[in-house]
This record gives C-alpha cells, structure tokens and sequence, in this order.
C-alpha cells in the first residue's frame, strides 16, 4: 500500500521515465515486477511509474554477432524457459532465473528489477556477474555502460545517478572452448539462498585461461572471488586446482551470522557448493 | 484515479488509489474467490491470471493493473458447467479445506494454457508458489495431470 | 476380526459435498461476505516478553477520526479463563483474561482497536501511548522451575478449575505421572539399558486462512459470530464467560474453515470482536495477519524428553522412563492435556511391563503452545520411536523384527490406558482392532526394507528408517457428539451437525454414514454444520472424534429415522414392518413390493399420521479406539552440505473402516507432509528478548510442491466394533512419524543419531562432526 500515491504513469521509453524521474525526484516509485514496491510504505511516494509498458526492445531478448541483448523488461520466467539462452554459459542464467523464488513471482519479477533492486539473496546477479554481462543505463545525461564488476562494486542504486535506470543488459558469449554453471543452495526449493554460485570458465585448449568465480547470498552484492579465479588461471582443471579454489573462495568470504545460518556453515557451504560449481562447469566445458 | 481492466472478460473501471493492493480492490470489487492468507507474496493464495500468466494479487499495485486483462476462478467455470480442472480435483479430493484451490487452479490452468502435455515435475513446478497445508499436494498434482489428459483429447 | 460387508455408499471415495463450491471459488468463507458499515480491529501487541503494563493512554487514539471503539484493561471485565476450546470444566487452567496488566510474550495483548479501515485502525494503534515496567523474562523452559526464577503467572486468580496439580509460584502449568511396577528393578534385570534426551521444537500449523472473525449486533440484544474455528460451541460458552453474559445472547456460526490443524481449538479472537460488537453495535471484522498467526495464535508445544528404556537381548522389553518437559508458554492452554497424551498416546503401543512416566508443564514468556495435530503423541513418538531403533540395533535385532516382537495385540490392554486420561485418570479399555502387523508387513514390502541398500551417490548416503504409530479416537467419557435428522418431500435429508468441518471432509463422511443407513445417495444428505441456534450440540473437531464419535451420532440418528420410514412404508405397503428395507431411495418389502421415500415423506408430511420423520441422537464412548500406522522413509543425506533429501514415505494405516478412502489418503497425505516439513525445516527462532525472528513464510518454511517427496498410502482395513461402520480416526495419526522415521533412516544412511529437530542442513552437518 502506497498510502499516498495520486497517480500511476505509463512511460513508453526509456527517455520518458527518465524526465518523469528529474521531474519528481523522491516523490516517484519506479514499478517493474512490483514485487519490490508493493510492499513499500512510503508516505513521500506520490506517483508511481510503471515502467512495464515501454516499447521494444525494453522486453526483447535478441542476439547479434556473438552478444545477447537482455531487454530490463523481460520477466525473470521468460529468462528461465528461453531456448536459445539455454545455450549461454551452458544455460547458467536460465538455471538462475529458475532459481528465483516460485513461478508466479518468476512470472511478475523483471530482469531489471531484479538486477537493480539487488537483495543479498538474489540469484541473477549472481550468473550475469560470473558472464561479466555489461549494463546499459539510461539518464539525464548521455547513455553509458558499466561492467557488471562495476555495476555490482556496491549496491547498484547507489551506482545509479539520479533518474538514471537500467535499460538492458548485454552477455557475449565467447568463441573458444567455455563452460558455465549456477548452483543455488537453500534449505527448501521455496527458500532465498543459503549459498548461491556462479562460474565460467575459459580454457584454451585444455588450460583453464580465464575464470570467473562469482558467489551469492554472503554480502550485500554479488560478488568475485578473484582469489578463487586465481587458483584456476594457467592450470588444468582437476582435483587438486578445484579444491584449491573452492577454499580459497570460502577465505575471501565474508559474512556474517542470519536468520537462515550461522556464518561458519555459510563459510564451509561456500567451499562445497563453489567445488561443485567449478566442477559442473568444468563437465560443462568438455562438451563444447 | 480509475483503474481500466477487463475481468473475467469484462471490461469495467474501478476508481481506487494506484497505490492500494491489487488484492484489496479485488476483493473489495466482490472477487472472494482472490483469498489473503499472508499479504506478502508467499502463499499464493491470492493467485490471478494476468495476461495469462499466473501471479500474486497481493504484489501488485492497483496502478500496475491498468490494461491488463485479469482472471479470476469465479470465471473458470460454472455450478452446470465446471471447468475440466475444477471437476478433476473434485474427483480426485484434492479439496480439502479449498482456502487455497482457487490460486491453485489458476495457476494449474495457466501451465496448462502454456504447455498441454505437462509432466509430474513440470506441475510441480507450476504450483511450486500455492502453498498448502492439507493435501500435502499429492492429489492436487495427480489432478491436474489427469485435467491435462482429459483437455487433450 | 475383519467383518467383510458390503456398503452401498460408506467405503467409497465419493466427492466431497463442498469442494465443487470450494473449487468455483463460492464466498464460502468468513472473510468473504463482510456487511456494509463493518469494522477493522486491530491489536496492539507487547513489545516485551514480560512487563507489566503501568499506564495505559487511548485518548489520542479515541480522537482519530474513524475510530469506533479502542478495549483495553480499563475497560474491559476481568473474567479468568483458558482460551482452550475444551469441554468444561476445562482441564487448562484458567490463567488468561481479554486484557491484563501485564503481559507475558512479545505479541501478548495490550489494547484493540475497531476502526472504519484497517489503516485507520493500524494508525490508531500507534497512538497508544503504554508506559511499561519490564520485567526479566523466562526464556528457557529447563530453568522455569528453578528457584528465584520470575514467576510469570502472579496474579492471585490464577487456578486450576478441576484437582489437578498447579503451582504458578513455581511456573509449573501442569503436571502429571503414573507408574506401574518397579521400573529399576526392569532397568537392573536389563542387558542394554539407554538413557537419551529428545529435544522438539516451536512450530505453527500455518492455516492458509489465518484466524478470522466477523461479529454482528442482532436484534434482542444478540449477537451472531461467524468464526473459523473448530469449536463452535466452545465458543459460544466461552465468550459467554469472557463477557460475563448469558449464552442465548450468542449465535455462533461456522462458515467453511481454511484449515485448523488444532490451532483453531482455541477460542482465540471471538471475545475481542464480540466486545466491539456490543460496545460499537456495528459489524465488526478482525483477521490475523500472517505475522500474528505465527506469534499470537498457538503453537506445538516444544519439549525435552528424557527416555531411559531397559531390554534383555532377546528383544524383551524390561522397562520404560519417559520424563517430559513441556513448554506451555505464557498461558497453559492445553498444558495439561497434552503432557497426558505424551504417554497416553505413545506408552500403550508396545508391552512395558514396568511403567514410569512424569510430564511437567511450564509456563516461559514465550508464544503459546495449545493443540496441534498430533497432540503429544507427535513429541513422544519422535523420542519413543527413535529409541526403539537404537535398542534393536543394540541388541542386534531388526528394528521392524523388534516392532513386530513387542507391539500390542487384539485382545490385549494396558495399564496405560487406565492410568492416564485427558487430566484426570483414564478408561480402562482393550483392544478391539489392530492391524499394525499388516501395516508393517505391507510397509516393508512397499519400501523394499529387505533388499540391498541402495548405492551412494559420492558424498550423498542413502538409508532406511521405521516407526510405529498410534492414537486415539475420541475422548472417552468426555466427548459428546450429537446429530438431527429430518426428512423432506423429495426424500432428501438434512443432517444438522454440531461437528464442525474444518476441511478435513467431515461433513461428507458423516453424510455417507447417514445415507448408507438411509439407503440414498450422498447428494440425498443435506449437511449443515455447525451452527449454534440450529445444530445440536457437539464438542467439535478436536482429539480425532469425528468420524468415530460424531459419525456413531448420526448413526443411531439415521436408524432412528430410518425405522420412522419403515414403519410409514409398512403401512403403506401392508407388510410387517420387519420386512421393509431401505434401498436405492425406496422402501422395500419382501415381496418385492416398494414405494418411493419421497412417497413416505408426502404421506406422513400431509396425508396421514401427520408429521415430521425426524430424529436426534447424542453419543458418548467409553473407549477410545487406537488407529495404528507403520511408516518408513528412504532418505539421501548430502555428508558435505548436511541436507536431508526425503526420497519415498510410505505410510501403512489400520484406521478401521474408511468411510471415504480418497479423503483417509488425503488426511495421511497432508499429517505427513506437515510431519516432513516441521522435521526438516519448520521452527521459531528468537532472538535474546523472547522475539520471533521468523515470523513470516518467507523465513519459516514449509513444504511445496517441489519439495514433495514421493508419498505411498496404504489403507489397511479392520473393523473396530464401537465405531460407525467399524471406523476409528485417522487424521492426526500421519504427523507423528516423519520425526522418528527421519531420525532413523539417516542413522542408517551415515551412523549418527539426530535427536535434536529439526534436522536442518547445518545441526546434521555438526552431528556429523564437520562443522
């Protein structure tokens, strides 16, 4: 309930939500999915901006010359049934997508909610930050692209400008041999994560030459395990690089106690589920 | 301001505050069947068809309901005419209490809209958002399955 | 004795009489038809487990425009009482009034507010202005009764209503032991004596339709509450009480119930919204939120067990110790009665010959415990059963060979039965129908228990677990269930019940009674229930009495009609009358000869020795005959993450004659979901304060449909000769095993006990010594 809301408005683009946003500052709400906004109650909201009726592509998933365009608008269920996004990273960001929560929010959420509205559990933040996706925002001023390194450095709304929004993401998919994988690991398959993990690997021949190792659900954000990466880079993928990174990756974890787990089991389930993930990615890779 | 829908095929306008829930309009315009069992997207109880696809009343800003096309089960079907999933969980006593049934059904016709052959997992998955607590699912899921047989031929 | 009879209508799975209406989405429920003009309550809750309250200001409250009436301690009468929906005088203490001052749980009741809106109500609310003295709070159950521990309950008009011992000075809500022999003697005379300690949790029954009550000014100064509850005549005579007004003021109604599971045994909001109602004489509506469902309705109460258990090594048991620690919470609704079902429900089920067994109740300033399917059965089970499997391992005997061994037979009793009643002693009784055997051999076979374990996948173990089950039907010499009959024109009839359905299908069983001794079919029986101006009196849905108590009511009522009818047609027909039957909607002579029942309806309605065919019938029991259930489960343990993967459950159940089998499945089908649910996932957390952290479904979980493992049900009939048609119950029995079962199947997956629940991920990692 936005107790106070007088109007609802429909922008067609991109560029119309952003002058509504200069316009109104603080007094406006942004809708996507509004699983977010529906449970705000914020007296100071007075107009609230759908921004689900802009035209295409804002809810196209398209792809050209080895690069995927990610419409913001696209619902999280339309991500997770895509066939040829399937055949992305393994199908890493479907498996993600699917993730997230049960199907009617699957079937309300949006890509760019999602993305923007980042909570410490969400589960395609953490597939687009392993894919090194890019993201393209909109704003008063001119259009520019962020790295997902950089668009998750913190927590996205406060890597936005003012009226700046999130117009699309874009994933390249790489020529050479590659393999990804997502693993989310709760308590239930109705549950936020107790662990998520997203990785791709790069190898050159049979030489791991690039890993991205990207975990979920113990900060804020997504966020690298560059320690992880590291373990990886130069070397075949076998037991004892896996194992290494798997641990590595639970050192560079920080975190903290919650209501789902304690911190020294989140911190070994890090280990585990980062193993299994290198691993699934690695049997992944072997295909290609 | 006035919020333009067709529901259940009708097209009419609700005058109500853009920010209100979308539950609370529905069950103030006389939709009973849109049942409250949690107000924070959990249980599903409050499960409507929106454009077709299943989603959570209670999550939903009235304002976001401008020109969309809503569902509801009073539209499934009838008393002389039920829909083939509302006689199949009555045969199959997948009603128990029936506070959840009518999220459930929705979200059991949307999958079959969109899929007409589903398996068991796949109608596990559709209704992985109606939570129940009397069936234990069992034959809610055996309904829908054999509704899907029935619908096919 | 398994009586082989035919039935036309009871033993069949016919649909449910409301779930059509149910399906079509009909306003079937209190939420659904408010009237015009009502108004929203809301209630102000404590923010402290213990305190007490030391002003209290409404005056900014009152002034907010749309605000009906604001109730709080002030102004409100101060009658003791228990919130238990149980038959009185009630065996719970009377420890609770609509408003005190003080509070004892974070979520207690301060002050209610009925406003135009919710919102305003809400905003009222926060207008409250309550200066408290926070007291120290008792959090831990096993330090209630210690001494110079804060005593919770210190307001002189306390009481127990019947003699059982209460001790508030102490925090002790209830208490009960019994004993039979001399239990060290068994334990000396043992080979392998065990001494284990049990610990089950806080959970809810999570009702998707959370507590909800509409109340309404009527004329003559009544008024009419329509409630979800389980007990309709329990609250009409305990809002009586809590108002201190005659129980003819008070029409209660129940519509359709959106699930109960015991947390709707409790008379729990009415009082509030029947206040408002006089006080505004307006409509006045009052709903739950989900929040409050999980921290102020009722909850399971959590226990520590302690279980030392003596047997010789050729399986013969010597004795049984069973200690209980229950945590009632900040009022002793069903304290008592649920310690007593702990070993009244679980003690008789195998041949102790040395019996000692004590439960003590304690209050905590934490949320309230009262009646949860299962009832203590389900806490006693879980330690009980896992034992069993720990003794037969020790004595190197087959858990399912050990079972067979010692459980209860036909014909036989226990002291138990005897010893240990609802609060005071109990009825001696012996057992008329058992086919747990059966339920074992075909469970075992169902799960495959003799064949080869199935391989490990790497670090995920696979394994096997058992138990045996049993319950009650009915409270003997307590319950009563009644039920009306009369016949209409068309040879319909309406069943006027005071059993209350509360989704479990009640009604449709109880229809199929009727129209099985009526001869007609089910859409023949018009089933109304309940409704405390219209339907006779019944205790309601509670302690797995329906079918077996309320379905022998309308039983002896049907017969009673049906000898109306063959009498009528007797006459009509000019045969003697023991010569008519009823079948297929007529009256059947011998001869072949038959007239039509709306034939007998019109004649004796407006012919002939006018009158209506109608009869009531009322039903006590002297015993309360045990279903019996074996259940197993194959499980998957992840040894790296700790997670627990429920992979097959087969439940096997001896719940007499099933009147409606589909519905029997479908009541073992949702006990055992909830059973797997509250044993993998489901508890409160609190934090240092008494809080819940948790109280929502986003961080309580229970089961959904991805989450469902594969469920086989097997009914296995006999025929209990006190029940209608050979019935006993069968809706609480299914939630007792997952608890015991689990715990089992993962010793036989990867050696370790788990006697702590529930089992989530991270307690079986550190079972398994890797955290």
């Amino acid at each position: 309930m936005i107790e106070n809301a007088k109007v609802c408005l429909y922008p067609k683009n991109p560029g119309e939500v952003v002058r509504i946003l200069e316009q109104e500052g603080r007094r406006a709400l942004i809708l996507a999915g509004g699983t977010t906004a529906s449970q705000v109650r914020d007296p100071g909201v007075t107009t609230l901006v759908d921004i689900t009726r802009m035209a295409p592509p804002t809810d196209a998933l398209t792809h050209e010359d080895g690069e995927w365009f990610l419409g913001c608008n696209l619902r999280i269920q339309q991500l997770a049934a895509h066939a040829g996004l399937k055949q992305v990273f393994c199908g890493m960001l479907c498996d993600a997508a699917l993730s997230v929560g049960s199907r009617p929010i699957r079937n309300a959420v949006t890509l760019g909610g999602n993305a923007v509205s980042v909570f410490r559990w969400s589960d395609p933040p953490v597939a687009l930050l392993a894919m090194d996706a890019s993201f393209d925002l909109v704003g008063p001023e001119r259009e520019r692209t962020l790295t997902a390194d950089r668009f998750y450095s913190r927590h996205p709304r406060r890597i936005l400008k003012p009226a700046e929004i999130l117009k699309r993401i874009r994933v390249g998919v790489p020529s050479g041999r590659h393999g990804g994988a997502f693993f989310k690991f709760a308590r239930t398959a109705f549950d936020l994560a107790v662990v998520d993990v997203a990785v791709c690997l790069w190898f050159d021949s049979d030489i791991c030459s690039r890993a991205r190792v990207a975990i979920g659900a113990t900060r804020n954000v997504p966020w690298l395990s560059t320690r992880a990466a590291r373990m990886l880079v130069g070397k075949r993928l076998e037991g004892k690089s896996i194992r290494a990174a798997a641990r590595a990756a639970r050192e560079e974890t920080k975190t903290a106690d919650d209501i789902r787990t304690g911190r020294e089991y989140r911190e070994q389930m890090v280990e585990v589920i980062v193993r299994r993930t290198i691993e699934r990615a690695g049997d992944n890779a072997l295909g290609v | 301001m006035d919020i333009h829908v067709n529901i259940n095929g009708q097209a009419v306008a609700w005058r109500a505050n853009p920010g209100e829930n979308l539950l609370d309009v529905l069950r103030r315009e006389g939709f009973a069947s849109v049942k409250r069992g949690c107000n924070q997207g959990d249980c599903g109880a409050c499960t409507i068809l929106v454009d077709g696809t299943a989603q959570r009343a209670c999550l939903l800003l009235a304002g976001q309901a401008e020109g969309r096309s809503l569902v509801t089960v009073e539209a499934l079907g009838t008393p002389a005419e039920p829909h083939v999933l509302q006689q199949a969980v009555v045969e199959h006593g997948a009603v128990q209490c029936g506070f959840c049934t009518p999220g459930m059904l929705l979200s059991a016709k949307a999958l079959l809209d969109e899929n007409p052959s589903p398996t068991y997992a796949d109608v596990c998955a559709a209704l992985d958002g109606n939570l129940c607590r009397c069936t234990g699912y069992k034959k809610i899921i055996e309904a829908v399955l054999d509704a899907s047989g029935r619908l096919r031929k | 004795m398994t009586r082989k009879r035919s039935f036309k209508v009871v033993g069949h799975s016919v649909a449910k009489v409301d779930s059509m209406a149910l399906a079509l989405g009909g306003p079937l429920f209190c939420a659904d038809r408010l009237p015009r003009g009502c108004l929203y309550v809301r209630v102000l809750r404590s923010p402290h487990a213990h305190a007490r309250i030391l002003s209290i200001d409404t005056s900014r409250a009152e002034s907010v425009e749309g605000v009906a009436a604001v109730i709080h301690h002030g102004n409100v009468p101060r009658v003791m009482r228990t919130t238990a929906g149980q038959g009185a005088p009630e065996p719970s203490p009377y420890d609770f009034t609509t408003f005190d001052r003080k509070v004892r749980f974070v979520g207690d009741r301060v002050a209610a507010v009925a406003a135009e809106t919710e919102a305003v109500a809400e905003k009222a609310l926060s207008l409250i202005r309550v200066e408290y003295q926070v007291l120290e709070p008792v959090l831990d159950p096993r330090r209630a009764m210690e001494k110079g521990a804060p005593r919770i309950h210190d307001e002189p008009d306390a009481r127990a209503v019947i003699p059982v011992p209460y001790e508030p000075e102490r925090n002790l809500a209830a208490h009960v032991d019994m004993q039979v022999g001399d239990v060290e003697n068994g334990f000396k005379q043992a080979d392998v004596v065990l001494d284990r300690e049990y610990v089950c949790q806080y959970a809810q029954h999570t009702p998707i339709e959370t507590h909800c009550a509409l109340g309404e000014p009527l004329f003559n100064g009544r008024i009419r509450i329509t409630t979800s509850t389980q007990v309709p005549f329990h609250v009409r005579r305990i809002v009586a009480q809590a108002l201190e007004i005659p129980v003819s003021r008070i029409h209660v109604v129940k519509p359709r119930i959106g699930g109960g599971f015991g947390a709707k045994q409790e008379v729990l909001i009415e009082d509030i919204v029947a206040l408002l109602t006089l006080r505004t004489g307006r409509p006045v509506y009052f709903e739950l939120s989900r929040g409050e469902e999980f921290i102020s309705s009722r909850t399971r109460h959590s226990m520590v067990i302690k279980l030392k258990t003596g047997v010789l090594k050729n399986g013969t048991l010597t004795a049984v110790d069973l200690d209980v620690l229950s945590n009632t919470g900040a009022y002793g609704s069903h304290a008592l009665t649920v310690a007593c079902n702990c070993g009244s429900k679980v003690l008789p089920l195998y041949r102790w010959p040395r019996i000692r067994f004590a439960a003590d109740a304690v209050y905590t300033n934490l949320p309230v415990a009262g009646a949860y399917r299962g009832y203590g059965a389900t806490q006693a089970s879980f330690a009980m059963e896992i034992q069993l499997d720990e003794m037969a391992r020790a004595i190197g005997m087959d858990p399912v060979d050990f079972r067979l061994m010692n459980h209860i037979r036909k014909g036989e009793t226990s002291p138990v039965f005897a010893a240990l009643g609802e609060g005071g002693e109990g009825v001696e009784q012996k057992i008329d129908s058992i086919g747990l055997q059966r339920c074992i051999q075909l469970g075992t076979k169902a799960i495959g228990w003799k064949r080869k374990r199935r391989a490990d996948r790497g670090p995920v173990k696979r394994g096997l677990g058992m138990a045996c089950l049993m319950q009650g039907s009915s409270i003997p010499g307590v319950d009563m269930g009644s039920a009306f009959i009369k016949m209409n024109e068309d040879g319909s009839f309406n069943l006027l019940v005071g059993a209350a359905d509360l989704g479990t299908g009640s009604d449709t069983v109880l229809a199929q009674i009727a129209a099985e001794v009526l001869g007609v079919e089910v859409s023949k029986i018009l089933v109304r229930s309940s409704d405390t101006d219209v339907t006779p009196f019944d205790v309601g849905a509670y302690a797995s009495s329906t079918t077996y108590l309320s379905g022998e009511a309308v039983r002896k009522a049907a017969a009673d009609v049906a000898a109306q009818i063959r009498k009528e047609a007797a006459g009509m027909l000019d045969v003697p009358v023991r010569s008519v039957r009823l079948k297929d909607g007529r009256a059947v002579a011998q001869n072949g000869e038959s007239v039509t029942l709306s034939a007998v309806a019109l004649r004796s309605l407006y012919e002939e020795n006018q009158r209506q065919i109608a009869a009531t019938a009322s039903h006590i029991t002297k015993k309360s005959p045990p279903p019996f259930s074996a259940h197993f489960a194959e499980v998957e343990v992840d040894t790296e993450t700790g997670l627990i993967r429920v992979i097959r459950y087969v439940a096997a159940v001896d719940c007499g004659t099933a009147i409606n089998p589909a519905l029997a499945e479908g009541q073992v089908e949702g006990a055992v979901l909830n059973g797997i649910s509250y044993a993998l996932c489901e508890e409160f957390l609190f934090d240092q304060k008494g809080r819940m952290r948790n109280n929502s479904f986003r961080e309580y979980k229970i089961f959904c449909t991805r989450d469902l493992p594969e469920i086989q049900t097997i009914l296995v009939p006999t025929y209990e000769p006190t029940g209608p048609f050979g019935a006993k119950s069968v809706s609480e029995i299914g939630i007792n095993g997952p608890l015991p079962v689990i715990s089992n199947a993962v010793f036989d997956a990867v050696g370790v006990r788990l006697r702590e629940a529930p089992y989530t991920p991270e307690r079986v990692l550190s079972a398994l010594g890797k955290l």
